[in-house]
């Protein structure tokens, strides 16, 4: 009876060791803010357009940095991740992400999924639009 | 009697089932997978496809003059495999070489299995661009 019992519990620990290293991210991206300027000093209006995506800083455009961007996706497509940037850069206003840096989340000896960092920038043509 | 016959008969079934659930898992978890994937930047050009044994890895940006296509990222059980996946996704975007290459190298404790997951950006040497439209 108790070889029965441990047997069981063996299983049940086991599964229960497995089942952390199973789990899934939540698509999720978030914004630091480079200094004291958010969108709203900078007299940006927040709204949903399209944003340019670098993969370097070294743009034809002059721009602005107005914060850094993070993302996490358990997706294995890089749009996953790139449109959960995107999203962000433009509810803050941003007209481009620059310095896109992309790389894959491990654990064990598997993928979990890709997290993407980048630079969420304004151009200066349109900030003087702005101001003006 | 037969009752009893009936109940082992189940409980083998459940420690069958509890044995093919943990074998799931374990699958899940433990497996090696290999992925690579690339993004192209905005404004891009399609490059025509290149050659993966041509494409050369750079830790930084070569002083070669470039044009930057886009990110290319892959994981390996080794560092040859990885490379290789990486060099396949940066040949399909017709790059001639991965500037800013960096290693994610990770092992695996017990069973001291490696996993490695490379990224860099995918680059166009300008000299090969001028070649190409002269063709």
């Amino acid at each position: 009876m108790y070889k029965n019992i441990s047997s069981k519990l063996l299983l049940v620990l086991l599964i229960f060791m497995i089942m952390p290293g199973c789990h899934s991210y939540v698509n999720h991206a978030y914004t630091v803010f480079t200094h004291d300027d958010d969108p709203f000093s900078l007299n940006l209006i927040p709204h949903t357009r399209k944003v340019e995506v670098y993969s370097t800083t070294d743009i034809s455009k002059e721009y602005k940095i107005i914060s850094h961007l993070y993302g996490v996706t358990d997706q294995t497509r890089v749009e996953v991740v790139v449109d959960l940037l995107k999203k962000e850069a433009a509810r803050i206003g941003a007209d481009a992400i620059v310095d896109l840096k992309l790389r894959y989340q491990i654990a064990g000896l598997r993928p979990l999924g890709i997290q993407a960092t980048g630079t969420a920038v304004v151009y200066h043509d349109r900030q003087k639009f702005i101001e003006n | 009697m037969i009752d009893k016959s009936l109940l082992k008969i189940k409980i083998n079934a459940m420690r069958f089932l509890l044995l093919i659930l943990s074998l799931l898992f374990l699958n899940g978890c433990f497996s090696t997978r290999t992925w690579s994937t690339h993004f192209t930047q905005s404004g891009s050009t399609l490059y025509p496809k290149t050659e993966a044994d041509t494409i050369k890895l750079y830790a930084t940006f070569p002083e070669l003059e470039y044009v930057v296509i886009g990110n290319v990222l892959a994981t390996g059980n080794d560092q040859r495999q990885a490379e290789m996946l990486i060099k396949r996704e940066a040949a399909v975007m017709g790059a001639d070489a991965i500037a800013e290459l960096r290693v994610n190298y990770n092992v695996f404790g017990e069973f001291s299995r490696a996993m490695i997951a490379l990224s860099g950006i995918a680059i166009k040497f300008r000299k090969n661009i001028d070649d190409e439209f002269m063709e």
